[in-house]
């Protein structure tokens, strides 16, 4: 069981982890959009305005080629080990299913008119001089929640990370210093390629 | 019959053979001898190279009967492949 959830290429990989995580990118695109939900950026998934399910597929798209493709070259060049793309690709496509399970809990009715009531507030408390102090008293209890409310999120989303940090490692058979560098630098530049192809999708939409 | 021990228990230094002896005639021979490459490997590490002989070198036939993905079995393969480098420098 633990293998399955944290080392779960360890059993899988190649056509099925792809096949798979291709299905998960779709699913991931039809619950969002039924809740309002982007996921706008490799690591990123936020409320925002209605838009057609193909604009969030192509979202999901993006976001899976990006980190795919900059970890793909990378990969090719700090490692002496012979990968298959197919591997790399599929591994990087099943790891985003936390995102899944994020969209899902996201979708518990209620939850997001909470979450946009919180942020609203707490926005709206915010002073218009950056140099004052934000924080009263009377908000504190309002970003309790807000955090509260937003863990099984945030754990969601670094369970991700670490999934695709263990498909790039596995694949490329890369260890040590530069594994761990390399894949921070990757998903940094990933998330920044990302927002800026999905800026333009947006725009097109 | 026994499996070959190849550290030593005591030091977990290299073991090389100093005696052999015909199965026929008992004829006994002393030297020193050391141990094939392979038989240095660990013995799952042998047990892994007698697979991928059984299975013509097919990684993706091997993945499939140990019930482990593809790079699994190539990172293993890799391990094996540095440990044969380090044990036998290309000249």
């Amino acid at each position: 069981m633990k293998t399955w959830l944290f080392r779960p290429f360890d059993r899988i990989a190649g056509g099925l982890a792809l096949g798979l995580g291709l299905a998960i990118l779709a699913l991931t695109a039809i619950l969002a959009t039924a809740s309002g939900l982007h996921t706008d950026g490799v690591i990123d998934l936020h409320f925002g305005p209605s838009v057609p399910v193909w604009v969030l597929m192509a979202q999901g798209l993006i976001n899976w080629l990006c980190l795919g493709g900059i970890l793909y070259v990378l990969g090719r060049w700090l490692s002496s080990t012979r990968f298959r793309a197919i591997d790399l690709f599929g591994t990087q496509a099943l790891a985003r299913w936390p995102m899944l399970v994020a969209v899902v809990y996201m979708a518990i009715p209620g939850l997001s008119n909470r979450i946009e009531t919180y942020t609203q507030r707490m926005m709206a408390a915010m002073p218009d001089d950056p140099s004052k102090v934000m924080a009263s008293s009377a908000y504190l209890l309002d970003a309790m929640w807000l955090t509260l409310i937003s863990l099984p999120v945030l754990v969601m989303i670094g369970w991700m990370i670490w999934l695709m940090a263990h498909g790039y490692a596995l694949v490329t058979n890369l260890k040590g210093q530069r594994v761990v560098f390399s894949f921070i630098g990757g998903l940094i530049a990933a998330e920044i390629l990302s927002k800026v192809l999905i800026h333009f999708l947006m725009k097109a939409a | 019959m026994k499996r070959t021990p190849t550290q030593c228990p005591s030091c977990d230094g290299e073991l090389a053979v100093t005696e052999l002896t015909c199965t026929a005639c008992q004829t006994r021979v002393t030297g020193q001898y050391r141990s094939p490459l392979l038989l240095r490997l660990s013995p799952e590490d042998q047990a892994f190279v007698e697979a991928f002989m059984i299975d013509s070198g097919s990684l993706k036939a091997m993945a499939t009967r140990l019930g482990v993905s593809y790079p699994t079995v190539r990172n293993r393969l890799d391990h094996i492949i540095d440990q044969l480098h380090q044990e036998e420098p290309s000249p």
